[in-house]
């Protein structure tokens, strides 16, 4: 392994236009400024912010799922927005997603063993009985009973759905995996869970994410360093203990004090 | 201290080809004047039922089932008649919603809307309501009232947003609010803003209120009492703080040791294994048991009941008679 970061990103903005229509005058908005991190191999980066601060932005343009205005993101040293088709392909395979809502990136026509299945082919890595195999040993390794292979979507619980989504994006065997608020859709009860395997499945295959949520409690979780986006920038980034126990930027402190403590009585904030 | 608001064995069912749906299902509970109840539970727990109900909003195919109580001041809210129905909603007991972009109509003026609520009730001219529109939009923090009263609801964000629903709410004095997932759709900022005016709202009006949430931190920061719901029915009621340190119930527990905390790193979080029950088909016993560290064979056949309303701290579990099977 090298010593060069698995992520790096390097003064990446994006503008969006909005507005316009026929005749009114359309707006700039910059949804990402400036913004350079890097995401060492293992390690898991947690990313903070809330509704428009452009944390799912950032992440889109990680798996050039978007284009940057302007900006460079490397991935393994590599120029990600700089490949041709053949090696972007090869790319895709070793990052992929885990989005929030699970329901609404399954097909719901197809039966999620098939779902599971389907990046196998799309990346011809295993064919006939060789991937029925593999899609029971993922079904197995998120925590799924084999007797849900032949379920559509809307059979599941959406726990059971996002260990399905975990399970597609598992299949060719990532690095690399953005998780976008992959819990925020869930009941405490089985938030908990997802996490838990989460953890486990970066442990057993050395992955590395970037954890992308609104919800500081739940970031803290699976990630060691934490950066605070706000309106497009990165306001702060550093050690999670540092930044929970001594937060820096005004934003930050006015977020870690806006969480209600689940127990106000014993102090626990 | 007064009772207002007192629900005895509520329950809301779903009828369809496939069967029935027990989404509320034995619901009891008292809500004296100026207090706030908290209401807290997952998807499916029916919490969000049960506060339609309250306000008998509920539309076919569900329905009410009779032997449910449910009285306002003493009035049996369920012998009303629909015109009189609409007089206690709104007048006497107020509601706000989780989605403040669905509840108000966007063609509409916000302070138009507010109008129209407050002379639904009250004798008022449309100048008067007006000027008592801007007042409201004041009291709930909205800046220069002045000029957002001709606002329409897309010039506002989602926290604004809330204030106006709050407005709504608050446009006729009514002595309870009812309050379900009114934060949820907001971030956590805007979040803590909207809590510290309910709290305010709240207690310098001596309103009571029920605050229905998934979230058991939101609820802490506003309840006296804490009700937790599970699979259409209440499990553990408490004062706030005691269900906090001393949880009854093993579900409630078990959330607790579920969520993760801020500043309370880290490791493995204490999950609870399955999934919410589906209304179609509660489990048998206590609903609890199959998720439960503690059950045993009593438990998968039998129903636990839940202590009388009044009972200061009450959970519907087997381990209160059997407390030596608790397991540690």
């Amino acid at each position: 392994m090298s010593d060069v970061p698995l992520i790096q990103i390097e003064r990446i903005s994006k503008m969006f236009r909005s507005g316009g229509g026929l005749f009114g005058r359309s707006r700039a908005l910059e949804a990402v400024r400036d913004v350079s991190l890097t995401i060492a191999r293992g390690e898991t980066l947690g990313l903070v912010g809330e509704s428009g601060s452009g944390k799912t932005t950032l992440g889109r343009i990680l798996l050039r799922l978007l284009e940057p205005t302007s900006g460079r993101v490397r991935f393994d040293g590599q120029d990600v927005f700089a490949l041709d088709r053949a090696a972007l392909r090869g790319l895709r395979r070793r990052m992929q997603i885990v989005f929030q809502d699970a329901a609404g990136s399954l097909n719901p026509r197809m039966r999620v063993g098939r779902a599971v299945r389907e990046p196998l082919l799309v990346h011809r890595m295993y064919r006939g009985a060789a991937a029925d195999t593999r899609v029971a040993e993922l079904f197995a390794e998120v925590g799924l009973s084999d007797d849900l292979l032949d379920k559509y979507p809307h059979q599941l619980s959406g726990g059971q759905r996002q260990r399905v989504g975990i399970a597609r994006a598992l299949s060719v065997r990532p690095e690399f995996l953005v998780l976008d608020e992959p819990v925020s859709a869930l009941d405490v009860s089985v938030q908990a869970q997802v996490l838990n395997l989460l953890a486990d499945l970066r442990e057993r295959h050395g992955l590395t994410y970037l954890f992308i949520a609104h919800d500081l409690a739940v970031v803290q979780h699976l990630a060691e360093r934490v950066a605070v986006m706000y309106q497009g920038r990165i306001v702060e980034l550093g050690p999670r203990d540092e930044i929970f126990a001594r937060p820096q930027h005004p934003y930050t402190v006015q977020l870690l004090e806006s969480v209600p403590p689940l127990d106000p009585w014993m102090g626990a904030t | 201290m007064t009772v207002l608001l007192s629900v005895r064995d509520l329950r809301t069912t779903f009828r369809d080809r496939t069967g029935v749906t027990r989404a509320v299902d034995g619901v009891s509970f008292d809500l004296a004047e100026g207090e706030t109840l908290g209401i807290v539970g997952e998807s499916g727990s029916g919490k969000s039922v049960m506060a339609m109900s309250l306000l008998r909003l509920i539309d076919e195919p569900g329905r009410i089932e009779p032997g449910s109580a449910i009285a306002y001041r003493g009035r049996d809210l369920m012998a009303l008649s629909p015109a009189e129905l609409r007089r206690i909603r709104g007048a006497e007991i107020g509601m706000v919603f989780q989605d403040p972009g669905a509840s108000l109509n966007p063609v509409l003026k916000v302070g138009v809307q507010i109008a129209e609520t407050i002379r639904a009730h009250l004798p008022l001219t449309r100048g008067e309501a007006r000027t008592r529109a801007v007042t409201l939009l004041g009291q709930v923090g909205v800046p220069d009232p002045e000029l957002r009263v001709d606002a329409y609801p897309h010039e506002l964000s989602g926290g604004l947003q809330q204030r106006v629903m709050l407005a709504i709410a608050l446009s006729c004095d009514p002595s309870v609010l009812i309050a379900d997932e009114p934060t949820t759709a907001l971030d956590v900022t805007v979040q803590a803003q909207i809590l510290d005016l309910l709290a305010d709202v709240t207690h310098r009006r001596r309103m009571a209120t029920i605050l229905i949430s998934h979230d058991l931190g939101v609820v802490a920061r506003l309840a006296d009492r804490i009700a937790v719901m599970y699979g259409g029915q209440l499990v553990e009621h408490a004062a706030a703080r005691e269900l906090f340190t001393a949880p009854k119930h093993p579900y409630t527990e078990a959330l607790l040791a579920a969520a993760p905390r801020v500043g309370h790193a880290v490791g493995r979080l204490a999950a609870i294994p399955g999934s919410v029950p589906s209304a179609a088909q509660w489990p048998t016993g206590c609903r609890f048991h199959p998720r439960c560290r503690h059950a045993w064979e009593r438990c998968r056949v039998e129903a636990p009941e839940m202590p009388h309303a009044a009972t200061r701290h009450a959970a519907r579990c087997w381990l209160l008679d059997e407390p030596a099977r608790r397991s540690s």
